[in-house]
């Protein structure tokens, strides 16, 4: 049975409406991150979990108990905070003993849980000190140290990475992503930040205008998005939109806009003539040789247009002679392998890259047309 | 060498050499002004009976048992003043900080206008409410409530129902200006975390407001200490504060070394006062 379960969920603000009619399952032990741009209602949900907000209709049910009108003080649920709410007045070793002492624990088992979540998140000696004398990090640390402290049926995290600097964040994300599986905390995480919803995740729900658009693990959501806010929001892609010219066993063939010519694999559901979007991922493409002939699938050759160089990778983005610009990104070359502006760059792809959405899908066009019931796609 | 010099100068309009020099320029008219008009008078005041070369009204205004009398009676209705100041004006600053805008702009009104208001209007519209004749009176008469005219001037209730109105203002607004920077997200949390709401009030927001409310109940306190139109309008004369004494011994008794010693122990009373406040708010510093 799955931990906690969110049934049709909505909820209006007004005219605004935040969730429309949501379902989520999170298994024992899982991390699900919840991703979207600000306003997609990835906040209104994390605030119905933790009881902030009363939802309209649907139901919140953990472990096996309805909470959904239930006082978020009574919900067992430890949150940490974006910015980490910590309270000032009070020493880390307060701060982490507060949910123990709400809970009427003995001064005892106090000492002894509080000694093991600041050892936990290897904050053993600062028991002592004031939030406002550690840094941002070990703000970050005493905040999970005291979320994680009274062994909570689920943690939430809102976008507690944001305030630290990137390689802080990177370090932070690791840790909290063992942490969590050393302890086997049904996590929900909350981010508009994609990269770090691939590093952390056992699972992402893409939201997007209160809906969830995309449900899945992190390899899928990136390999194989289902719709083009998705491909777009998760990654870097190129979409070209464009119609299956032919369908032969299981290879097809799509003519973009542009009129260039592309291999994809056969997928069910799709007839010569539809309409779709074709991603592909910038880093798929090898290149090739100025020799090597294009005759083989998805082979093409092109002006280099732009190059940004990152230090371990390279971007270029590529324009082909009938107009259409592909977005390419290979490990960085060393100085004596320069690829400057101008320059021809041929390179292939697998078909089998390729992934092919159907364009009446929904979230298609933008601003996102008819709605499709929340994702379940896995 | 050069390049340090461009960081090296401050002081803007002024101050080439010294980094404090502009800002001391443009205080000084005012630091002029209350060192020739004020300073310098009260303390010439205050030291009457030393020009005199006399200690003996300090030592009679502190160990005269009527002058202790005066002195114990201003402390404990600036006490009372205050703790009625906090017990009212607490949950009005905490309105002010949670109220819907429009909700807001009326309670700013309803504290504002009355502070803007001259205290001796504000006393004597006390006296016609309260007066043996008074609105009040009048009404419960008429109301057949009451039979007779009720006493409500010249006593103890009168004068802190009148302090308290003068003065609370400055209460709510340091308690106000700390309310409103509290993160909301920090009783979130607590109640997250497993408070119920009264816990949730005093072990995370009355804590975090603390530095408000001392400064808010020094302000009232040190002003009640040298209150005079209110109690002594209202006081009528029964309820005797220091600055009500004070005035006696200037204009009635003509006695002014006496006076200046009766000032100078008001104003080491204050300085103490407002020095324990300093204490208790030295730990503020670490958050």
């Amino acid at each position: 049975m799955s931990d906690l379960s969110l049934t049709g969920i909505a909820k209006r603000f007004g005219e605004v409406v935040a969730l429309d009619h949501v379902d989520l399952e999170l298994q024992r032990g899982e991390l699900m991150t919840i991703l979207g741009p600000s306003g997609s209602g990835k906040t209104t949900m994390l605030r119905v979990i933790a009881g902030f907000e009363i939802p309209d209709a649907g139901d919140v049910t953990l472990r096996g108990r309805d909470v959904t009108l239930l006082a978020p003080a009574k919900r067992n649920m430890g949150m940490v905070f974006q910015n980490y709410a910590l309270f000032p007045h009070m020493t880390v070793a307060d701060n982490v003993a507060f949910p123990l002492q709400m809970r009427h624990k003995s001064r005892a088992e106090i000492r002894e849980r509080v000694a093991w979540a600041l050892d936990t998140v290897e904050l053993g000696g600062y028991g002592k000190r004031y939030p406002a004398q550690l840094s941002g990090g070990q703000q970050q640390r005493v905040a999970l140290a005291r979320a994680i402290v009274f062994d909570p049926e689920l943690l939430l995290l809102d976008e507690p990475f944001g305030a630290l600097d990137r390689k802080l964040r990177e370090q932070m994300q690791l840790e909290v992503k063992r942490l969590q599986r050393r302890l086997e905390l049904t996590t929900v995480f909350v981010t508009h930040d994609q990269e770090e919803a691939l590093i952390l995740s056992d699972s992402i729900a893409v939201m997007s205008e209160g809906r969830i658009e995309q449900l899945g693990t992190p390899r899928e959501i990136y390999a194989r998005p289902r719709n083009r806010f998705v491909a777009d929001f998760i990654g870097e892609s190129n979409l070209f939109r464009g119609r299956v010219a032919a369908i032969q066993g299981d290879a097809m063939t799509i003519e973009t806009e542009q009129g260039e010519t592309l291999h994809a694999e056969a997928r069910e559901g799709l007839a010569a003539g539809d309409a779709v979007n074709a991603l592909i991922r910038p880093e798929r493409p090898v290149p090739l040789a100025d020799d090597d002939p294009l005759d083989a699938p998805n082979s093409f050759a092109g002006e280099i247009r732009e190059v940004v160089y990152l230090g371990e990778s390279e971007k270029y983005r590529v324009a082909l002679p009938s107009g259409l610009e592909v977005l390419l990104r290979w490990p960085g070359q060393g100085e004596d392998r320069v690829r400057p502006e101008g320059a021809r760059l041929a390179f292939r792809f697998e078909p089998h890259d390729l992934h092919v959405i159907a364009a009446d899908g929904v979230g298609e066009a933008a601003g996102g047309a008819a709605g499709h019931g929340a994702g379940t796609a896995t | 060498m050069n390049a340090v010099a461009p960081a090296r100068r401050r002081g803007g309009l002024f101050g080439r050499g010294h980094p404090h020099r502009g800002p001391l320029l443009l205080g000084l008219p005012t630091i002029v002004f209350l060192l020739v008009l004020f300073a310098v008078p009260v303390v010439q005041f205050m030291l009457l009976p030393v020009a005199e070369g006399t200690f003996e009204p300090y030592v009679k205004a502190l160990t005269g048992r009527l002058y202790l009398q005066v002195i114990w009676n201003t402390f404990e209705i600036a006490a009372y003043v205050t703790i009625l100041a906090f017990l009212l004006g607490y949950p009005v600053a905490y309105f002010l900080t949670v109220a819907p805008p429009f909700w807001r702009l009326i309670g700013f009104f309803c504290v504002l206008m009355p502070f803007w208001t001259s205290i001796l209007v504000r006393t004597y519209a006390w006296m016609v409410i309260l007066g043996r004749r008074g609105v009040l009176n009048e009404a419960l008469l008429a109301l057949d409530i009451i039979d007779k005219p009720m006493v409500l001037l010249h006593s103890m209730p009168t004068v802190l129902l009148g302090m308290v109105h003068v003065l609370m203002p400055f209460f709510i607004f340091p308690v106000y200006g700390v309310m409103q920077r509290i993160d909301m997200n920090l009783v979130a949390a607590a109640r997250g975390l497993g408070a119920p709401d009264w816990r949730v009030f005093l072990r995370v927001y009355f804590p975090l407001t603390l530095p408000g409310v001392l400064s808010g109940a020094t302000l009232v306190f040190i002003l009640s200490m040298g209150f005079f139109i209110t109690p002594a309008l209202l006081g009528g004369g029964r309820v005797t504060m220091i600055a009500v004494l004070i005035e006696q011994y200037v204009n009635k008794f003509l006695n002014w070394e006496f006076a200046g010693a009766l000032s100078a122990v008001l104003l080491a009373a204050t300085l103490i006062v407002y020095g324990l406040m300093k204490w208790a708010l030295r730990g503020d510093k670490r958050w």
